[in-house]
């Protein structure tokens, strides 16, 4: 779901970028007012985590491969302002570094991956009391939602044909929420078990 | 009478042939041309993805449309020179955009020069260990600040 420069039109890439923009600039503020030096560290490590299994995807069958965002973990773990902040940094990586996604349709990315993981996501997660149903629903729910993001910001810019591709791009992301809402359960699950006080969190 | 019902025959059938002609498809098979092959990070072709060529200087006309075949390529015969622009989506948000540079004489395989995984890795994490250290320093120097005001 890296969206490349020169598939999004001036519209669509000026509004999501606004809104990427707005979003950060937020949860910026937000977090420099309480953050403490020592919670960095972990925040450079969740950060690590989150850029590597961005960086690697592995098939799913369909004739597609797919890679995880770590967006609900980390925004599980450490609150979903930092974990927007996380991702982004994330994010930029990719697209400056390797093209993984454009630098103009970087906001778009960050809305879609960072965004709705981040926020939607934990939404769900904090919404739901049982928390193996709330992180498999989370997942399934914010992988739907990015699809739907993703959907019409390209077929608003002439990229794509909703009639045709709208059912894959459901299925593929809802999917790949699903298997991410699994995983997270598991990391949470052992976590849980060796370092409990990491769970419980600011998330 | 028998005579003009002859001429009229012959008349009919040479349109009817003309008309056949003029429906007939003649092909020629070429051996130049260009291709560009798509795949994704874990090396799997990005098959059957729609294709969009532009001529040099041109981005809303299609020179040509299309589809990376199962192996993820995509030929294409330009007819005038300078940098074509090839763009690629496989209809689920991935895609590139690629300029393929038409000269006089083709000129073998061009590879895109990608860095392998593992040092797009250390790459990767060096510049986020970077951003954080930095972050850690401002937060660090603003918090002996308060402690000394």
């Amino acid at each position: 779901m890296h969206i490349p420069d020169g598939f999004l039109n001036t519209p669509v890439t000026l509004a999501t970028g606004g809104i990427s923009a707005v979003a950060l600039a937020y949860s910026l503020k937000r977090v420099n007012e309480t953050i403490k030096p020592e919670q960095i560290p972990l925040m450079g490590l969740m950060a690590s985590f989150v850029f590597m299994i961005q960086l690697f995807s592995f098939p799913i069958g369909v004739g597609t491969s797919i890679h995880l965002t770590g967006a609900l973990l980390i925004s599980i773990l450490l609150g979903p302002m930092v974990g927007f902040l996380i991702m982004t940094v994330s994010l930029l990586a990719l697209a400056l570094l390797f093209q993984h996604g454009g630098l103009l349709s970087l906001g778009a990315n960050i809305l879609n991956m960072a965004g709705v993981g981040c926020f939607i996501g934990y939404g769900i997660y904090r919404l739901i009391p049982s928390q193996r149903s709330s992180l498999i629903i989370a997942g399934l729910l914010s992988g739907i939602a990015s699809a739907v993001l993703c959907s019409f910001e390209l077929a608003l810019s002439g990229m794509l044909d909703l009639s045709s591709a709208f059912k894959t791009m459901l299925l593929i992301y809802g999917l790949t929420g699903l298997i991410e809402g699994v995983i997270t359960l598991f990391i949470l699950e052992f976590l849980r078990k060796v370092k409990p006080e990491l769970v419980e969190g600011p998330g | 009478m028998l005579i003009n019902m002859k001429y009229g025959i012959l008349l009919t059938a040479l349109l009817f042939t003309t008309s056949l002609l003029g429906h007939d498809v003649s092909h020629s098979i070429l051996r130049n041309g260009y291709g560009v092959e798509f795949h994704y990070e874990d090396g799997n072709p990005l098959d059957f993805a729609d294709v969009q060529i532009f001529r040099p200087g041109e981005s809303e006309m299609e020179f040509q449309i299309g589809m990376t075949d199962e192996n993820g390529i995509f030929m294409f015969n330009p007819d005038t020179l300078g940098s074509w622009t090839v763009k690629v989506s496989d209809g689920l948000g991935h895609g590139k955009i690629v300029q393929v540079e038409v000269g006089e004489t083709i000129s073998g395989v061009v590879n895109e020069k990608s860095l392998p995984p593992l040092q797009k890795a250390i790459v990767g994490l060096g510049y986020i260990l970077f951003v954080f250290s930095i972050w850690y320093l401002i937060v660090k120097r603003r918090q002996e600040q308060h402690a000394h005001s």
